[in-house]
């Protein structure tokens, strides 16, 4: 299970030590807390009950049942929400689907029907869609009077959470480099240096071929002179 | 900021908005932000049988991001506003 969550989007959520509240990273804050709320992944997957934690760049669900049963989604991940009536019970739940950024099909998970694991296989699908786990929560709360706070609770955590790379904005967004490499390569620009004669410097011979006598030195690492690379 | 401008003055209308995962939601649209989050009401999914979970939907919320296209209907004339950026 925890697998397929994780395929999904959803990553193991640890405990602080107390046991019932979430491990924070380096300052993050609960921000809200929501008790009695019953998840299930997937569509059948049922977890149980647990308590909901809003921080300011994820949400947090706790087993209340199970110590070690946890998860965690950062607001990036959440592409949707809604209130719906849930079709079992006809009771209000939240309804969430998750992207974990993947292309191709769209979400993971999609795209695909939630067929069994024969099934899949059969149809020879990739392996990471063998669980067919649809990236959906639904979140049942206990209390219906909590549904309109936690719906408000995943907008303003989305609005609190936007993307930040947009092609127009930014130029070159999404080129990687080696910042030490840059630096350098700036300095020696700004020194005027730059021309292999200056940088092999005054004494050439250190670039010149081991002499045989060298035995023990790895003689294929040493760099060859060569036209100028 | 040219889609955030056009889609305010979609505000109160019905749009269809289609995600990245092929759901495609109508609705009033009741608000966007400058990330092109969504915000309807009055919602109805365009293809149920494959969502079965999302019935009856009284509010909905969409990230920007995950938004692929958003369509409406103005005066009889079908409109189709795709977004660009990202790619299909």
């Amino acid at each position: 299970m925890q697998a397929s969550a994780e395929a999904i989007g959803l990553e193991p959520a640890e405990r602080a030590p107390d046991g019932a509240s979430p491990a924070l990273d380096e300052g993050e804050t609960v921000l809200a807390k929501f008790e009695r709320l019953a998840l299930v992944i997937g569509g059948t997957h049922e977890q149980g009950e647990g308590t909901l934690f809003i921080t300011e760049t994820r949400v947090i669900w706790l087993s209340a049942v199970d110590a070690s049963l946890g998860y965690a989604a950062g607001f990036p991940t959440i592409a949707m929400h809604a209130v719906v009536s849930d079709e079992a019970s006809g009771k209000p739940c939240l309804y969430l689907q998750l992207d974990n950024g993947e292309e191709g099909e769209g979400f993971a998970g999609f795209g695909a029907a939630p067929a069994a694991d024969e099934e899949a296989e059969e149809e020879g699908e990739d392996s990471s869609e063998e669980e067919g786990l649809l990236a959906e929560l639904r979140l049942m709360p206990a209390d219906g009077s909590q549904l309109e706070p936690l719906f408000q609770a995943f907008c303003e955590g989305a609005e609190r959470n936007p993307d930040f790379t947009t092609d127009e904005d930014e130029e070159g967004a999404g080129f990687v480099y080696n910042e030490d490499e840059a630096l350098a390569g700036a300095a020696a620009a700004a020194l005027g240096m730059g021309d292999v004669e200056e940088l092999v410097g005054a004494d050439a011979d250190r670039f010149a071929d081991p002499d045989e006598e060298e035995e023990g030195e790895e003689a294929a690492d040493k760099p060859q002179p060569s036209g100028g690379c | 900021m040219l889609f955030y401008s056009y889609f305010k003055t979609l505000v109160g209308k019905e749009i269809t908005v289609e995600l990245k995962n092929d759901l495609a939601i109508t609705g009033t649209l009741h608000s966007v932000d400058q990330y092109l989050n969504i915000k309807l009401n009055n919602i109805r999914v365009v293809n149920e049988q494959k969502y079965p979970h999302m019935l009856s939907v009284r509010a909905c919320f969409v990230r920007g991001s995950v938004v692929r296209a958003l369509s409406c209907y103005i005066v009889r004339k079908r409109e189709r506003v795709r977004k660009g950026v990202r790619g299909a």
